[in-house]
């Protein structure tokens, strides 16, 4: 069964053509990986899909609903970890307070929070190892920590999509693994449609069952091996080459941010 | 001695309460909002308000005119720079801060040299306030607006903080960021103009700007950035008008110089701990 369902979609800021003509459906449950490069519209194929950004053209459809007239509702359907460099990090909130934030946010004013939510907030602290985080502020932690503090807030509220945006940009490799092992495990026991973005695929290949390559365009997607290859990676990138090593995929991809 | 059971005295206390409650709500806000010379912006813009104010009030005699046009100058002008920083980002704050910094110091510096003597003393006050001198009328704006300030601040913490942690996180959530986060601006600026008239715009960084950057570096949670900010101003104004009391020196500098001095000393101390 198919929970997004994106056609012919055009974002365009001023100018800019972000996204153009992009389709795709995305079947649930499953875990979808989205790379290109930089600038190549990830973050705003996102936020259109969260009716965050004004579409231009095209159509989009999560459950059956329609992002931008259904805000609410679709919002309440998914949690979004936003790239890092979004959140004002020197603010000292209490960790606890952060993740609470998934469940406020959803509440009428005056967003009262009950114990039950306190509860419900230690579990998926206990779940992805940062009880023990929970009196400490935002600020004093490692990029790893933030990142899981950022995925409990968007847990919490029990979504049925979740999205994250380069969720391993200044995480540590041990914490990379262990949030890709919750991410299995979300998929696996409560049926999570999980979308990430990022723009280096090789941490989270083993994570992927989909892949959608992009830039300005959907490029490629579908399974793994059938979307990645130096053709595709050729024209997002400008170049790259695809290594299959003892059952495992790496690519290589230049440095370079053209589109 | 006499002076402290004064009216004159009431009054002071009374504004330097609101002084701090308005220093911790203009300053830990537009720190918080992460544009931190906004507070600065908003009390020269209700200087330049004051003196469109004084020039109305020349004409209808109406004192309380001049708190009101200085109040609703520094509100719009703080919804401006709102505007321009959601729509350029953070990086288009100084400019923004420049230019209404510019449009409100030049309509001062115009409109002051038309004045008669006793309505330019009384704009001036929104520059270095004479705290012993400030009027019922003008108490009576101030207190009003610290109030309906500190309610909004309460009633929404949780948004407010929300919106400066993390816009597009919470608009992702399902909050209404666009209305939190004018409201924020709105509150920096009324509360702003509370600031100018309690203590002067010169004093915003000693008042506002330092104890609220002091603030973030001790708090171990948001809700003591306030409590610092507040504190601190309150101290400094508390002990300053003693002090300048004492030892016959004028009151807003020596504010001034105990905030400052407040700062240094935290400063200090976080160095030696
Ligand atoms: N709010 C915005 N206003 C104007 N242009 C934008 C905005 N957001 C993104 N863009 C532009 O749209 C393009 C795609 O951006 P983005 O979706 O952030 O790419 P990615 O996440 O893949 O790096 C880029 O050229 C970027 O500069
Ligand atoms: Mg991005």
């Amino acid at each position: 069964m198919s929970i997004i369902n994106v056609e012919n979609l055009t974002v365009t800021y001023d100018k800019i053509v972000a996204l153009e003509d992009v389709t795709f459906k995305i079947d649930t449950p499953s875990i979808n990986i989205i790379i290109g490069p930089n600038g190549a519209g990830k973050t705003t194929l996102l936020k259109a899909i969260m009716g965050l950004v004004k579409t231009t053209r095209g159509r989009i459809e999560v459950l059956g609903l329609n992002p931008m007239e259904k805000s609410f509702e679709v919002r309440k359907l998914m949690g979004y970890i936003p790239q890092r460099d979004r959140v004002m990090e020197g603010i000292p909130m209490k960790v606890t307070d952060v993740i609470l934030m998934g469940i406020a946010t959803k509440r009428e004013w005056p967003r009262i929070i009950s114990r039950e939510d306190l509860k419900e907030a230690e579990n998926i602290a206990e779940f992805l190892g940062i009880k023990d985080l929970m009196n400490k502020t935002f600020n004093q932690l490692s990029g790893g920590q933030k990142q899981k503090v950022l995925l409990a807030r968007a847990l919490i509220s029990k979504p049925k999509i979740l999205m994250l945006d380069e969720p391993f940009n200044g995480v540590d490799v041990i914490s990379q693994y262990s949030i890709m092992e919750k991410l299995k495990e979300l998929r696996k026991i409560n049926g999570t449609t999980i979308l990430l973005v990022t723009h280096d695929i090789n941490p989270v290949i083993e994570l992927a069952e989909n892949v959608m390559i992009i830039n300005r365009r959907v490029i490629a997607f579908g399974k793994v091996h059938e979307a990645l290859n130096e053709e595709s990676l050729s024209k997002a990138y400008g170049g790259g080459r695809i290594i299959f090593a003892e059952g495992k995929c790496y690519s290589i991809i230049g440095d370079t941010h053209h589109r | 001695m006499s002076l402290l059971y004064s009216p004159f005295m009431i009054n002071a206390l009374i504004g330097i309460i609101l002084g701090g409650i308005t220093a911790m709500i203009t300053g830990a806000l537009s720190t918080l909002r992460n544009v931190h010379y906004l507070s600065a912006e908003v009390t020269h813009s209700a200087l330049g308000g004051a003196a469109i104010g004084a020039l109305i009030y020349s004409q209808i005699e109406y004192e309380p005119i001049i708190f009101i046009t200085a109040t609703t100058f520094s509100i719009i002008s703080s919804i401006i720079t709102g505007y321009i920083v959601r729509e350029r980002g953070v990086e288009a704050t100084g400019l923004a801060i420049g230019v209404v910094l510019a449009i409100s110091l030049s309509t001062y510096s115009i409109v002051i040299g038309t004045l008669k003597a006793e309505l330019i003393i009384k704009v001036n006050s929104y520059l270095l306030s004479d705290i012993l001198l400030i009027t019922y009328s003008d108490l009576m704006g101030m207190t009003l607006i610290s109030f309906i300030g500190l309610i909004v601040l309460i009633a929404f913490y949780k948004e407010l903080i929300y919106v400066c942690f993390d816009m597009e996180g919470a608009e992702a959530l399902g909050l209404k960021t666009k209305i939190y986060d004018y409201m924020a601006f709105a509150l920096i600026g009324a509360t702003g103009a509370v600031l100018a008239r309690a203590m002067g715009a010169l004093l915003i960084y000693a008042l506002a700007i330092l104890p609220a950057a002091s603030s973030i570096e001790l708090s171990n949670s948001t809700s003591k950035i306030f409590i610092y900010t507040f504190t601190i101003s309150l101290i400094a104004g508390l002990a300053g008008i003693l002090i300048s009391l004492t030892l016959n020196l004028p009151t807003s500098g020596t504010i001034a110089a105990t905030a400052t001095t407040i700062y240094i000393l935290i400063k200090m101390a976080k160095k030696i701990i």
